[in-house]
């Protein structure tokens, strides 16, 4: 029963993204509380399951919030809501100012082959990171900036090096590869600057998608790969969805999310989904770089992180995965919480090893 | 199913919907309607009820599809007729020879060697397998050790090590570091390996901090599969799956059956729950577990742990798979478990 079905027209639940969920959900916490009555009655009181013939499995829970995290995430956890709040919600400003505050940097507005950019400078930097840069692709889900502050300004402070944040062409404005090829754009203008170990790329969720894309269009076109990646709660395959998927939503238990492969988003449009250079999992990923891999267990894309982390063991490539506890998308986006904090240690200390060709 | 062909049909509900629709759907349920498939309700202290239609994932191999298909456990209980099958297969798959009834430092062992015979270069190698069993059955000494002995082409010592409830801890850690510092007369520690799944990976922390507490010499590698470390608290993932992942009955959480091992014995205590040990200096450790798994979280918490005292330490995470999923032998995902499981251990003993 209930396949994944032909009847769904494109652009509902397969549109722009699971990430503009986010930017609904300073709605959400509000409506949740309604909805939390008048749901009461059906909530269920038990773990069930029941197995479908073709494996299908319908499941009712009861998940208390785990003890296992920090205090400051049980609250967070506690309360339903996201940890990823979209663009030019009041909450984002908030986390904004938090990250300028613990992590301090300067930034400014710049373009670069064309593109434009924000650059985030470290207050202090070594003479020895002098010759390093980070270009981060922030998330969004293709159609928005969600996070490119959030990504960068910590990871600036905590590397001691510049961060390069891109504004690639979003979906609304032309679909795959256009951001692709902004990125690219920017790449081989830095590398007229920077040695390519010098240089890492990394990006969260939309950003760890074109991250994927980056690296493996950079090996297609010839281009030396940079000296590492970051892969943070991101997929590499528009053709099919892992199990998180079915469980999780962008604030993790709170709603959920259809399985549905992410093929015909307005991005996608005129794309094979298995095509390597939009689909990473489909490509040889020989000789990419050292690439850390970050999510949480109440991720949506914990699966599909989780599964590109294997295909790059398998070929042969230095990969790292952490997974964080009860965490849900994006979790480091809330900056000050524990688990936000080893998280973006994590992220910086990985750099730091990376890159220089050691 | 009509709720969720009333959310896809709407195209004016728009986005909004996937964030709200599981609680506004079924408020709009007439009250004799099937149980939506995606209700979420948060109380008060944050406890989450849910329900939610989760399919077979088709990232993973047509044979992982089809076994979670049947429902069947990955892992079953020993002596039943899928254990034994699930022995001959691993035999088949893995031609190993098997020595019965050796005793170790007094403790009793199996020997597994590859059928083939250990090569002149992995002579001065062993692992020490620990099996899985929830402390109290020998639910893995087979087929845990039947596959690696044959892909590292090492001699794997199990150890038949004393179980609850007629011996609680320390009494199998005692025996795990018998056998140890027996083979330490023969085996230098940097070329001993540690593994085991399930208990057996609980198993394996116990037994590295209590080598440590002892003074006696660190072994070259760890391997945690399915694990836990944390002896104090259910987890998430305890709370969603069973040890056969989606299916099945939950039994108590990973670190609550060790209770049944542990008695009065502090569970906060180190060497009873290893993740409150001082970690620094630890040997390389893989850590292994699938997002249906029991211990997920048990395994990817103890990592995390590792990476923060600055250990070597590897996660690999199989979407979808059950706790010791690597047991069913044969299943692509399962061979690709187990030969990273060898090349860990390859890489790592010796160095």
């Amino acid at each position: 029963m209930f396949k994944k079905s032909s009847t769904i027209p494109p652009g509902i639940l397969q549109a722009e993204s699971i990430f503009a969920c986010a930017i609904l959900l300073s709605a959400w916490v509000p409506v949740r509380l309604l909805a939390q009555e008048t749901a009461a009655q059906a909530a269920p009181t038990t773990d069930t399951t029941v197995i479908d013939t073709d494996g299908t499995a319908h499941i009712t829970r009861v998940l208390p919030v785990p003890r296992t995290v920090s205090p400051e995430a049980q609250q967070r956890l506690a309360t339903g809501a996201t940890w990823a709040p979209g663009p030019n919600q009041p909450e984002t400003a908030q986390l904004i100012a938090k990250a300028h505050e613990l992590y301090p940097v300067t930034d400014e507005a710049s373009t670069i082959a064309g593109i434009p950019v924000r650059v985030f400078v470290p207050k202090s930097s070594a003479a020895a990171k002098r010759d390093r840069v980070l270009i981060n692709l922030h998330g969004g889900g293709f159609t928005v900036d969600a996070s490119s502050y959030l990504e960068s300004i910590p990871i600036a402070n905590l590397t001691g090096t510049k961060v390069i944040s891109v504004y690639y062409r979003l979906s609304t404005q032309a679909p795959f590869p256009a951001a692709v090829d902004d990125v690219v754009a920017v790449y081989k203008e830095v590398l007229k600057t920077y040695k390519p170990a010098n240089i890492a790329i990394y990006g969260t969720s939309a950003g760890a998608i074109l991250t994927g894309q980056v690296a493996v269009r950079l090996k297609h076109d010839g281009l030396p790969e940079p000296g590492a990646l970051g892969f943070f709660t991101g997929h590499a395959d528009f053709s099919r969805t892992g199990d998180s998927q079915s469980l999780y939503a962008v604030p993790g238990l709170v709603g959920s999310r259809p399985p549905e492969p992410e093929a015909s988003r307005p991005l996608m449009k005129g794309t094979d989904p298995k095509d390597p250079l939009a689909s990473p999992i489909y490509a040889d990923l020989k000789g990419l770089p050292p690439t850390l891999c970050i999510t949480g267990t109440r991720d949506l894309f914990l699966s599909a992180t989780s599964t590109f982390h294997r295909a790059l063991l398998r070929a042969g490539v230095q990969a790292d995965l952490v997974v964080f506890d009860s965490m849900p998308h994006a979790f480091w986006f809330e900056i000050g919480t524990p688990e936000s904090k080893e998280a973006l240690e994590a992220m910086a200390k990985f750099f730091d090893r990376h890159l220089g060709g050691k | 199913m009509n709720v969720k062909q009333r959310i896809t049909s709407a195209p004016t509900l728009i986005l909004a919907s996937l964030c709200l629709f599981a609680t506004f759907a079924v408020a709009q349920q007439p009250p004799n309607a099937p149980p939506n498939p995606n209700i979420t309700v948060l109380d008060k202290d944050g406890t989450a009820r849910i329900s939610r239609i989760v399919a077979v994932p088709k990232t993973l191999s047509p044979e992982a599809q089809a076994m979670l298909a049947t429902g069947k456990s990955w892992c079953p209980g020993p002596r039943s007729p899928e254990a034994k099958e699930l022995i001959e297969r691993a035999e088949k798959l893995y031609p190993v020879k098997i020595e019965e009834d050796k005793m170790v430092g007094g403790v009793k062992t199996k020997f597994v060697t590859p059928a083939s015979g250990v090569p002149a270069n992995k002579k001065d190698r062993v692992l020490i397998n620990l099996h899985g069993g929830g402390f109290t059955v020998d639910s893995g000494s087979y087929v845990e050790s039947i596959p690696i002995a044959n892909l590292t082409k090492t001699l794997v010592v199990s150890v038949d090590y004393r179980m609850a409830p007629q011996n609680k801890f320390p009494a199998p850690v005692d025996d795990v570091i018998a056998v140890y510092k027996e083979l330490l007369k023969t085996y230098k520690p940097r070329n001993i390996g540690i593994y085991g799944t399930s208990a057996g990976a609980a198993l394996t922390l116990m037994a590295a901090v209590r080598i440590r507490h002892d003074g006696l010499p660190q072994p070259g590698a760890l391997g945690v599969f399915s694990g836990n470390g944390d002896s104090t608290n259910p987890t998430d993932s305890s709370a969603m799956y069973s040890t056969s992942g989606l299916v099945g009955a939950k039994i108590p959480d990973p670190g609550n059956t060790r209770s049944v091992m542990l008695g009065d014995h502090d569970p906060k205590d180190p060497l009873a729950s290893p993740i409150f040990a001082d970690l620094k200096g630890f040997p390389p450790t893989l850590c292994m577990s699938g997002t249906r798994d029991t211990a997920l979280v048990g395994t990817s918490n103890f990592n995390r742990a590792l990476r923060r005292a600055g250990v070597d330490t590897e996660l690999v995470v199989f979407d979808a798979l059950p706790h010791a999923f690597w047991y069913t032998t044969g299943i692509p995902e399962s061979t690709e478990a187990l030969e990273i499981q060898a090349k860990f251990f390859d890489q790592k003993l010796g160095k």
